[in-house]
């Protein structure tokens, strides 16, 4: 069940250590994986992949991605993609860093529909990789039985959440979300016809009329998708988010990084 | 995988020596060895559903062990129906529970102490007194501790002004005097944390039974709740019951509306979301972030979640040998963290453990859990399941357990609850022997 043995050791034969030792990765035989890695060899170390070790509710698990690995000088990390083993689809979600503003550390909210490997690859501009992965025991708590309810289909109160106080050179949360199903196409309404496909597609971060940060949302992006990015200002400027649905559709809101 | 590692380690290693020599074996590394003439000293901590069972299905399972109970208070009071204390329909005394039974007919020596530390190789506990106890098995049942560095704004000064009352005796009395003192037109408002947590349908059942309280005493006020997720505990039935009963008088604004309270003022009795929207309570009730509680930690058999990761075939924790860990405590989804689950957890603990100290096996357990929650005195409703192994996993069986139904009549939710009393009073039955 697990992707990695845990060898034991007995200690004065009373006391027991634990000593995780990972023998099979599961990226390395994940065809999408493999697509987007594209024969390069990742390093190992450098992306960190945070997920609970169990969720009770795998329609919104709370992950959190950054990069802290050795880049080359002049390279740039380009984007992380995030891949779900049990997912009908593998895609989940897609970071892409166009400027340096934006610190390489995102945190959303995803869909997982059993106990998986998730798994991040990055990407720099000269072609670098980078892999981690983490498994996820999803199991629905006995108290949290629940009927599904029918959300509203379109794009509703887009949400930004800047801090309070902002000085330059410092690390910026911003928290977003917006209301929206992130219908998959795969789910059955109470008549058990299958309801249609209705995605937000894209999430984009505009800084003085400069695109420097782009999300792709996917069917593993749970429902009323959440993105918290961080920056770092060298002087105040004003901003852009955009969400972009399937139907072309788009929502914008305008904000001011006003720095102290 | 890792666990039937170790569960057939340990069985080779009781094979190999022969249940009648492991005394020397255990005795030769310096631990705690099993004293002559006896079956072995069992030490429990927490005197809760999980531990009070634990500690008397020892007994009732091998009367020649010998037990003893470490809880600091001498009356335990239940959150189980505490939210029933909250709206005045019951006394604090009533959910109040005591040791008398497992003193006297069990022959539990019950100490009224802290255990503040373990030495999981050396096989000790010490406790508050000084003292330090030796044992052949621990067995941890100590609930909850609060997070107190998750919420900003949320320490335990702050628990005395906006309490969280999810450890009952002092925090329900306190919570309760807050809602008798508040302002008729004054909004409760409660912000519930995210998974796990302890008691999953208990907010809910708290915002009910206030709203009931509200509806005869402070008919102007309204209840809120602030919660950390889009999704909780018998959602549906919650939701729809409070439509029917209560009107607009309760509101619940969830994760995806803004809900989740990232600080908290408790002076003010003000709370802050994610989203920077503030809200002014008459009273505040603050559900923190949890885990496992302290002496869980001091053991060293929490994992990074901050819970404790289980064998659940004995409940012996993955870190730590001869220590067995039940209840709120322990990661055992889909089992819930409730009293039902931990009592019947205890029950599993004390099998293995009169097992083990016999030499002999158990068979692989079964569990069940029912939660029944008030909507108000009178209109109950339920979820149950049942659980098994399946790869030494904890399973709920396709098509086991269930929730009330949603168009259920009247007199079926006034049975549920007439059945909620009757689980009540057959649980503390079963752990204390205190049935009201």
């Amino acid at each position: 069940m697990f992707n990695y043995l845990l060898r034991f050791f007995w200690v004065t034969s009373i006391t027991l250590i634990l000593s995780p030792l990972v023998l099979a990765s599961s990226w390395q035989s994940f065809e999408p994986v493999k697509k987007f890695l594209d024969g390069s060899q990742p390093a190992t170390s450098g992306l960190k992949l945070d997920l609970p070790l169990v969720s009770e509710d795998g329609s919104s698990v709370a992950l959190e991605v950054s990069f802290e690995g050795q880049l080359k000088s002049g390279d740039q990390l380009e984007s992380i993609h995030v891949f779900s083993t049990g997912n009908p689809n593998p895609e989940i979600i897609e970071f892409h860093f166009m400027d340096p503003r934006v610190l390489p550390k995102v945190a959303t909210r995803v869909r997982l529909n059993e106990t998986q490997t998730v798994i991040a690859v990055a990407k720099s501009r000269e072609g670098a990789t980078w892999v981690t992965e983490r498994e996820v025991r999803v199991t629905v708590s006995g108290c949290l039985m629940r009927s599904d309810e029918d959300a509203e289909a379109g794009m509703q109160n887009p949400r930004i959440a800047l801090p309070r106080r902002m000085s330059a050179g410092q690390a910026l949360d911003v928290r977003t979300l917006i209301n929206h199903p992130m219908e998959t196409g795969l789910r059955e309404d109470a008549q058990g016809k299958l309801i249609d496909q209705n995605l937000i597609e894209a999430f984009r971060l505009q800084l003085g009329g400069e695109t420097v940060f782009r999300a792709g949302l996917h069917t593993g992006t749970a429902a009323n998708p959440y993105i918290r990015v961080q920056l770092k200002l060298d002087t105040s400027t004003p901003a852009v988010f955009s969400w972009k649905d399937q139907q072309g559709q788009e929502v914008q809101e305008e904000r001011e990084f006003q720095l102290r | 995988m890792s666990e039937e590692n170790k569960t057939l380690s340990r069985r080779s290693l009781l094979k190999g020596v022969g249940a009648a020599s492991l005394l020397p074996i255990l005795s030769a590394c310096g631990a705690t060895a099993v004293s002559k003439g006896t079956a072995g000293h069992v030490v429990v901590v927490g005197g809760g559903f999980g531990g009070a069972t634990a500690a008397k299905y020892i007994k009732r399972g091998n009367p020649a062990i010998a037990v003893t109970l470490i809880e600091p208070k001498k009356t335990f009071y239940t959150c189980p129906f505490s939210n029933l204390v909250l709206a005045g329909e019951r006394s604090l005394d009533s959910i109040g529970h005591n040791y008398q039974e497992l003193k006297e007919v069990y022959g539990v020596e019950v100490v009224h102490a802290y255990a503040e530390d373990v030495d999981p190789v050396a096989h000790t506990v010490r406790l508050s007194t000084g003292s330090t106890l030796k044992y052949d098995r621990l067995v941890l049942s100590p609930g909850i501790d609060i997070r107190w560095d998750a919420l900003e704004g949320y320490d335990q000064a702050a628990a005395e002004l906006a309490p969280h009352a999810w450890q009952a005796g002092e925090q329900t009395r306190l919570l309760r005097r807050q809602l008798e003192a508040m302002d008729d037109g004054d909004t409760f408002i409660l912000s519930a944390p995210a998974n796990p947590f302890r008691c999953p349908p208990g907010p809910y059942e708290r915002a009910s039974l206030i709203a009931h309280y509200f509806s005869q005493h402070k008919p102007r006020s309204k209840v809120l709740i602030l919660d950390s997720k889009d999704n909780f505990s018998k959602q549906g039935l919650f939701t729809s019951a409070w439509q029917e009963v209560y009107g607009d008088r309760i509101e619940w604004v969830g994760l995806s509306g803004d809900g989740k309270v990232v600080r908290v003022d408790a002076q003010k009795r003000e709370v802050e979301t994610e989203f920077g929207t503030r809200h002014k309570a008459g009273v505040l009730n603050v559900v923190p972030p949890q885990k496992a509680g302290k002496i869980a930690e001091r053991a060293g058999v929490t994992n990074s979640s901050g819970w404790v990761p289980v064998n659940p075939r004995t409940f012996e924790a993955e870190l730590a040998a001869d220590i067995y860990v039940v209840g709120d405590a322990t990661v055992a989804a889909p089992m819930p963290k409730s009293g039902f689950a931990a009592n019947a957890q205890g029950k599993v603990a004390a099998a293995a453990i009169v097992a083990s100290l016999e030499g002999t096996s158990t068979v692989d357990p079964h569990w069940a859990n029912t939660c029944y929650s008030l909507i108000n005195p009178d209109y109950g409703i339920s979820v149950a399941g049942v659980y098994r192994l399946e790869n030494n996993e904890i399973v709920s069986p396709q098509g086991s357990g269930g929730l009330s139904a949603s168009d259920a009549d009247g007199w079926v939710r006034r049975a549920e609850a007439e059945y909620a009393v009757g689980w009540y009073n057959a649980i503390s039955q079963d752990t204390w022997g205190t049935r009201l």
